[in-house]
C-alpha cells in the first residue's frame, strides 16, 4: 500500500477529530458532549497508531499475497470478550426480574439494562463474529486478500467504537426506544458509514476472486449485509431535535411506525442472527467434518426462499393490534411458510455429516456446530407456531416469546458462533493448530446445553402460564387473577432461566480460558499424549 | 434468460438480484399503510401531547418503560375487562415513535390515565413494592429529585410539527408557558384553550396541577412522568366510536 | 380501482406468482448438467490453503 494513501487515511481521521471537538463545544445536553469525546478520543487514537505504524515502516511487512488474518484475530478475541460481557448483562437483567432489588441505581435499573444486554449479545457478539467469519470466509473461498486495505481495520475499529457509544448511551439514558435499534440518530449515522464500508469490502474481495463461481457461504454473507443496511436506513429514519443534541422524533408515528420497526425487528433475527450465521454454518461445518455440504442445490433453494419469504414475517409481532388485519394475516401465511425453507437449511446442515456420524463422538467443536443446527431447527419450528394467530393470543407480550428467541440465540446463534471460534483459534491462533483442551470444549458444550434445557423450559412454563391466568375467569364470570398475582407466580421460573443463564455465562468464561491457554501455544497435560495434532 | 450460473458468476448481480428479492416484502406490508384513511379511524377526541406530557414521554422512553409495560390492548375479553376498550391506531398517530411494546412483564398502560391518584403514581414510582409488594418493577425516586429541563421544548414541538403533527404557531410560541401552567395547576386558561375539550372534543379535559406533589415552585421529571401518565388513553371519546362502521373496521 | 378489489385480487395474483417462481426456480437448478459444477463448488471450502490465488482441483 502506498505512502499517499496511508497519508490521506491519516488526513481523514484528523478531520474527524476535528469534527469531533466541533461537537463537544456545541453540544446541547452532556451525553452529546460525553460521545463527542469518545469520538474524539478514537480518532486520535487511531491517528497515533496509524502514524507509528507508518513511521516504523511497519505497514510495509503487509503483502498483497497473503490473507489479511491479523483482522480475523482481532474480530475472534473481540467475540469473545463481547458474548462475555452479553451474556453477564443477562444474567444480571434475569437476576434483577427474579429479585428486583438488584436495580441499585438509575443506570443500573432494567430498562437501562436491557437493551445493553441486548445490544451486546446481538450486535457486539454476534457482529463480531459475523465480520470475523466473513472476512475470513471470503478471503478462503474466493483465495483473494480483502479488498481495499485498512479499510477493514476500519470496520473492525468502527464497529467497536458503534458497540461503547450505543452502550454508554442506554445507561447514561439515550434511547430512541425501537428494540434491538435504541442507538440514537447520530451513533445510527456512524454505524451506516461503517456498514457501507463493510459492504465495500466483502463486495469488492468478491469481484477481485480469483475462482469462477461465488460459493454460497458467502451469499448468505452478502444478503445479510445488504440487507441490515436497508432495515437499518429504513427503520431509523428520524429527525433530531438539534444537530448537536441527542434526542430525535421519528419519522413515522403509530400503526406505520409499528410496522417499520417489526419489519427492522423480525429481519434482525431473519438476517442479523440468521442469514449471517447460515453463512458461517456453511462454511464451518463441511470444513470441521471435513465434508462437502449435503446438497449444493438444496442450498441455493435454502438461499433464494430464505431471504424472500423472511422479510415479510414482520407482522406477526404485532397480532391483534391496531394494524390492519390483512398486514397481520399476510405475515402469518409468510411466518408459516417459511418454517420450509428454516427446515431446508437445518436438514441440509445435519445431512453434511451423513456417513460421519461418529465424528460427533470424538470432536466437540463439531458436536457444537450440530447442536446448533439443531437448535436453529427447533426454533424455526417454534416460530412458525407461535405466528400463528390463535397461539399468538396466548404467547404474545409473555415470556414464552423471551424463551423462543434464547432457544434460538443461546441454541444456535451461540453455539455456531462458539464452535466456529473454536475453529478459527486453532487454525489462527495455535502453532501446533490444536486447542489447549478439548475436553473443556466439552464442558463448555454441556453446561451451555444445559443452560439452555433450563432456560427454555423455564420460559415455556412461566409464559404459558402467565398467558392462561391472565385470561381465566371463574365460574361468575369475574377474572381468577390479578395483574400483581401473576407477577408473583413467574419468580421461581425467573430463579430457574437467571441459573440457566449463568451455566451458559460459565461456559463461555472456560471458552476464554481454553483461548488464552491456546494462543499461549500450550496444550494441556492431560491431552498432549492422546490427541495428535490436528488440521 | 439469466442462466443461474452466471448469478453464482457475478457479485454484482448477486448483489442486485439478492437486493430486490428481500425489498418485496416489505414494499407490499408497508407502503398501502400510508393510504392512512385505510389504517387509522376516524374518532373524535385525538389531541397533540401538551408541552409537559411530552417531556413525560420522552422520560418514559428515556427509562425504557416500553420493555415491560404495553401500550396496545387486543380485543380480547380479558383485556377488555382488565385494561379497557381495546386499543385503535387512531390514539397513536401522534406518537413519534410508537409506544406499542411487546412485552408484559408489568401491565398494559394504554388506558392508566386517570385510574389512579397522583399519590399512588408518586409512591408507586419512588417504591413500587410499597404499594405492590408483588412488583419486579426498578425504583424512580430519583425522577422526583431532578429538575426537568424544558428550555427547548418549543423546538421538540417544532420537530413534531415537521412530522405531521398538528402542534399550531400560538402552541409553540407558549410552549414553555404551557408547560409550566399545567405542572403548577396556575394560569391554565390558555392551556386550556389551546389543549382543552373545547378545543379537539376530547373525552376529558387537560388535567393541570402539582402531578409529582413536590411542590409548585419546582417542576421535576416526576411531574413530567406523572402527568403524561394521567393522560394516556383519556382523550377518545368512546361514545361517539362507532365500531360497527365498515369504516372502522380493518 | 378501489382498494377493496386490488386487496383482493393482489392476494391471488401474488400467489400464483410465487407459485410460479418457485417451480421455476426448482426446475432450473435440477436442470440436466448442473450437477457436475455443484458437486465441484460443494467443495470449495475443503480445497482452501494459504496461498492466494491459486487454484487446486481435485
Amino acid at each position: 500500500m502506498s505512502l499517499t494513501v496511508r497519508w490521506l487515511e491519516m488526513g481523514v481521521l484528523a478531520l474527524g477529530a476535528l469534527l469531533a471537538l466541533v461537537m463537544a463545544a456545541k453540544a446541547v445536553d452532556p451525553l452529546y458532549a460525553f460521545h463527542s469525546w469518545i469520538f474524539f478520543a478514537a480518532a486520535v487514537l487511531g491517528l497515533f497508531f496509524m502514524a507509528r505504524n507508518t513511521f516504523s515502516g511497519a505497514y510495509l511487512e503487509e503483502k498483497e499475497t497473503e490473507y489479511m488474518d491479523k483482522v480475523v484475530k482481532y474480530g475472534v478475541v473481540a467475540t469473545v470478550f463481547w458474548g462475555i460481557v452479553g451474556f453477564f448483562m443477562g444474567v444480571y437483567v434475569a437476576s434483577e426480574l427474579a429479585w428486583p432489588w438488584l436495580n441499585l441505581s438509575e443506570w443500573l435499573n432494567f430498562g437501562r439494562l436491557r437493551p445493553v444486554h441486548t445490544s451486546a449479545v446481538i450486535f457486539a457478539f454476534g457482529g463480531n463474529a459475523l465480520i470475523a467469519t466473513s472476512f475470513y470466509v471470503v478471503q478462503r473461498t474466493n483465495r483473494a486478500r480483502l479488498a481495499f486495505g485498512n479499510l477493514a481495520w476500519f470496520v473492525f475499529w468502527g464497529y467497536q467504537l458503534f458497540i461503547v457509544l450505543a452502550a454508554t448511551s442506554y445507561v447514561l439514558g439515550g434511547s430512541q426506544s425501537r428494540e434491538y435499534a435504541e442507538p440514537e440518530w447520530y451513533i445510527d449515522v456512524w454505524l451506516t458509514i461503517v456498514w457501507v464500508a463493510y459492504l465495500l469490502i466483502f463486495f469488492g474481495t468478491l469481484v477481485k476472486r480469483n475462482v469462477s463461481h461465488i460459493y454460497v457461504a458467502n451469499w448468505f454473507y452478502l444478503s445479510f449485509i445488504v440487507t441490515i443496511a436497508m432495515l437499518h436506513l429504513g427503520n431509523n429514519l428520524a429527525l433530531p431535535v438539534s444537530f448537536f443534541g441527542t434526542k430525535s422524533y421519528s419519522l413515522l408515528s403509530g400503526a406505520p411506525d409499528a410496522i417499520t420497526q417489526w419489519w427492522y425487528g423480525h429481519n434482525a433475527v431473519g438476517f442479523f442472527l440468521t442469514a449471517g450465521f447460515l453463512g458461517m454454518m456453511y462454511y464451518f461445518v463441511p470444513k470441521q467434518a471435513e465434508r462437502p455440504v449435503y446438497s449444493y442445490r438444496l442450498s441455493i433453494v435454502h438461499f433464494w426462499a430464505l431471504i424472500f419469504t423472511y422479510i415479510w414475517a414482520g407482522p406477526h409481532h404485532l397480532h391483534y393490534t391496531a394494524l390492519p388485519d390483512w398486514v397481520q394475516t399476510l405475515g402469518m401465511v409468510m411466518s408459516v411458510i417459511l418454517w420450509m425453507p428454516s427446515w431446508g437449511g437445518m436438514i441440509n446442515g445435519l445431512m453434511t455429516l451423513s456417513g460421519a456420524w461418529d465424528k460427533l463422538r470424538t470432536d466437540p467443536i463439531l458436536r457444537m456446530m450440530v447442536i446448533a443446527v439443531a437448535f436453529y431447527g427447533m426454533s424455526t419450528f417454534e416460530g412458525p407456531m407461535m405466528s400463528i394467530k390463535s397461539v399468538n393470543a396466548l404467547s404474545h407480550f409473555t415470556d414464552w416469546t423471551i424463551g423462543h428467541v434464547h432457544s434460538g440465540a443461546l441454541g444456535w446463534v451461540g453455539m455456531i458462533t462458539m464452535g466456529s471460534m473454536y475453529f478459527l483459534m486453532a487454525r489462527l491462533f495455535s502453532p501446533s493448530g490444536r486447542l489447549y483442551s478439548y475436553r473443556l470444549v466439552s464442558w463448555h458444550f454441556w453446561l451451555a446445553t444445559l443452560g439452555i434445557v433450563l432456560y427454555a423450559a423455564a420460559m415455556w412454563v412461566s409464559g404459558i402460564m402467565q398467558g392462561l391466568m391472565w385470561r381465566e375467569y371463574d365460574d361468575q364470570g369475574f377474572l381468577v387473577y390479578s395483574f400483581a398475582e401473576t407477577v408473583e407466580a413467574m419468580h421461581p421460573y425467573y430463579v430457574i432461566r437467571a441459573l440457566g443463564g449463568l451455566l451458559y455465562l460459565i461456559g463461555a468464561v472456560i471458552m476464554a480460558w481454553n483461548f488464552y491457554q491456546t494462543a499461549k501455544g500450550r496444550v494441556s497435560a492431560a491431552e498432549a499424549e492422546l490427541a495428535p495434532a490436528r488440521a | 434468460m439469466i442462466k443461474h450460473e452466471k448469478i453464482e458468476r457475478s457479485a454484482t448481480l448477486l448483489l442486485i438480484l439478492s437486493f430486490l428479492v428481500v425489498t418485496v416484502g416489505g414494499l407490499v406490508e408497508i407502503i398501502p399503510l400510508f393510504w392512512l384513511d385505510n389504517t387509522i379511524e376516524r374518532v373524535k377526541g385525538m389531541r397533540p401531547y401538551t408541552p409537559l406530557e411530552l417531556a413525560g414521554r420522552n422520560i418514559y422512553i428515556r427509562e425504557g418503560c416500553y420493555l415491560c409495560h404495553s401500550q396496545m390492548i387486543r380485543p380480547f375479553r380479558d383485556e377488555v375487562e382488565r385494561y379497557g376498550h381495546y386499543s385503535l391506531a387512531a390514539e397513536s398517530m401522534y406518537d413519534h415513535p410508537f409506544q406499542w411494546g411487546s412485552k408484559r412483564t408489568g401491565p398494559d398502560l394504554a388506558r392508566v390515565g386517570g385510574k389512579y391518584s397522583d399519590q399512588w403514581h408518586v409512591q408507586h414510582l419512588k417504591d413500587p413494592q410499597s404499594v405492590v409488594p408483588e412488583s419486579v418493577m426498578p425504583k424512580y425516586a430519583f425522577l422526583a429529585e431532578r429538575e426537568l429541563k424544558f428550555d427547548d421544548i418549543a423546538d421538540h414541538l417544532k420537530v413534531n410539527v415537521k412530522l405531521g403533527v398538528p402542534y399550531d404557531e400560538d402552541m409553540i410560541k407558549n410552549a414553555k408557558i404551557d408547560l409550566v401552567a399545567q405542572a403548577t395547576g396556575e394560569n391554565t386558561e390558555g392551556l386550556i384553550k389551546r389543549y382543552g375539550k373545547e378545543r379537539w372534543g376530547s373525552a376529558t379535559e387537560v388535567k393541570a396541577r402539582d402531578f409529582g406533589l413536590d411542590g409548585k415552585e419546582k417542576i421535576t421529571e416526576m411531574d413530567a412522568l406523572v402527568a403524561y401518565l394521567q393522560m394516556l388513553g383519556t382523550l377518545v371519546d368512546f361514545k361517539t366510536f362507532d365500531t360497527t362502521n365498515v369504516e372502522n373496521l380493518r | 380501482m378501489t382498494y377493496e378489489t386490488l386487496a383482493s385480487w393482489g392476494g391471488t395474483i401474488g400467489t400464483i406468482i410465487m407459485v410460479v417462481v418457485f417451480f421455476g426456480a426448482v426446475i432450473f437448478i435440477f436442470r440436466p448438467g448442473s450437477k457436475e459444477t455443484y458437486e465441484r463448488l460443494s467443495r470449495v471450502p475443503l480445497e482452501d490453503d494459504d496461498n492466494i490465488g491459486e487454484r487446486k482441483d481435485g
